[in-house]
């Protein structure tokens, strides 16, 4: 059975994540987008993204577009299957919570 | 071990589910371009039922011009700030195989028009048959690459859609196309838009 995943559940790496994990294979998201979609600051989403990178389950890219520094942020297939584990886990928890059909209130 | 209750289960997965629609919905713009040349179909398209036959040539490289210029400024628009929100990992198999989408498309239109002087004398409505057949046959063969089956839809749809508007009902060719063929790339386009 699929366990709660510790890192991903923390709001905002659970943000970082189902964002991340909405990417195309092959696809990386800039790290200014990232910050303006989920409304995050440079710091708090640097931050976040770092532990995410701790644990195997994010890719950090720097590189230069038109002169000027640019970071990108890919998923890495351990953090796909760990998000997906964790998103398992979160509708298991959410069935197992509803009460039963044919039962009364 | 982690516990938490179901009511904050819900929660995290509405958030999951933002989150997710958020990035669904970036990735869909190039979608604009689809509804973009739609609109051009069919108002183009619809000009040319109500024209005299004499000026169904020009309404086309009206269109053809106004698409392509259209395009050219919602790349202009879009293109810089989109590669800054997402791109395909350079070196990886998404771009590589972008980049072959690319040289199809150039190699599809320029075959396309050397076909269309080959193939002289064309009256208008056959030009456009031509016209949506190219650009449907490529959707179909993008479609195919990127395992986009909505895209293999469209162009099978459209396609098969065009050829009753020609062989049975040539006095509505233009009406029929503007429907069948603008209507539905439009209609499509807005439609992932929304998602």
């Amino acid at each position: 059975m699929a366990a709660l995943n510790e890192v991903i559940h923390q709001p905002v790496r659970l943000q970082i994540m189902a964002s991340l994990a909405a990417l195309g294979p092959g696809m990386e998201v800039g790290f200014t987008y990232l910050a303006q979609l989920l409304n995050l600051t440079d710091g708090n989403l640097g931050a976040h993204l770092r532990k995410l990178e701790d644990a195997g389950y994010v890719t950090i890219t720097k590189t230069f577009v038109d002169r000027k520094p640019h970071t990108y942020i890919a998923p890495t297939e351990a953090g796909r299957q760990a998000f997906a584990e964790h998103v398992a886990a979160l509708e298991n928890i959410l069935q197992q919570g509803k009460p039963e059909k044919g039962k009364g209130a | 071990m982690m516990e938490i209750s179901p009511e904050e289960a819900q929660e995290a997965l509405e958030a999951v589910r933002l989150s997710t629609a958020k990035m669904r919905h970036v990735q869909m713009l190039g979608a604009v371009y689809q509804v973009a040349w739609g609109l051009v179909w069919f108002f183009g398209f619809l000009v040319c039922q109500f024209v005299p036959a004499t000026l169904t040539g020009p309404v086309l490289l009206a269109m053809l011009i106004v698409g392509m210029l259209s395009s050219m400024a919602l790349g202009l628009l879009q293109g810089r700030r989109q590669s800054e929100r997402i791109r395909a990992t350079p070196g990886s198999d998404l771009a590589n195989l972008g980049a072959r989408i690319g040289l199809f498309f150039a190699a599809l239109t320029l075959y396309s028009l050397v076909w269309l002087l080959i193939a002289q004398p064309l009256h208008a409505q056959q030009v456009a048959l031509l016209w949506i057949t190219f650009v449907m046959f490529g959707y179909v063969v993008t479609g195919t690459w990127l395992r986009l089956k909505p895209l293999i839809g469209i162009g099978v749809v459209i396609t098969l859609l065009s050829l009753p508007g020609y062989y049975l009902l040539p006095q509505f060719f233009w009406l029929w196309i503007a429907i069948s063929s603008g209507v539905i790339l439009t209609g499509t386009g807005l439609s992932i838009l929304r998602r």
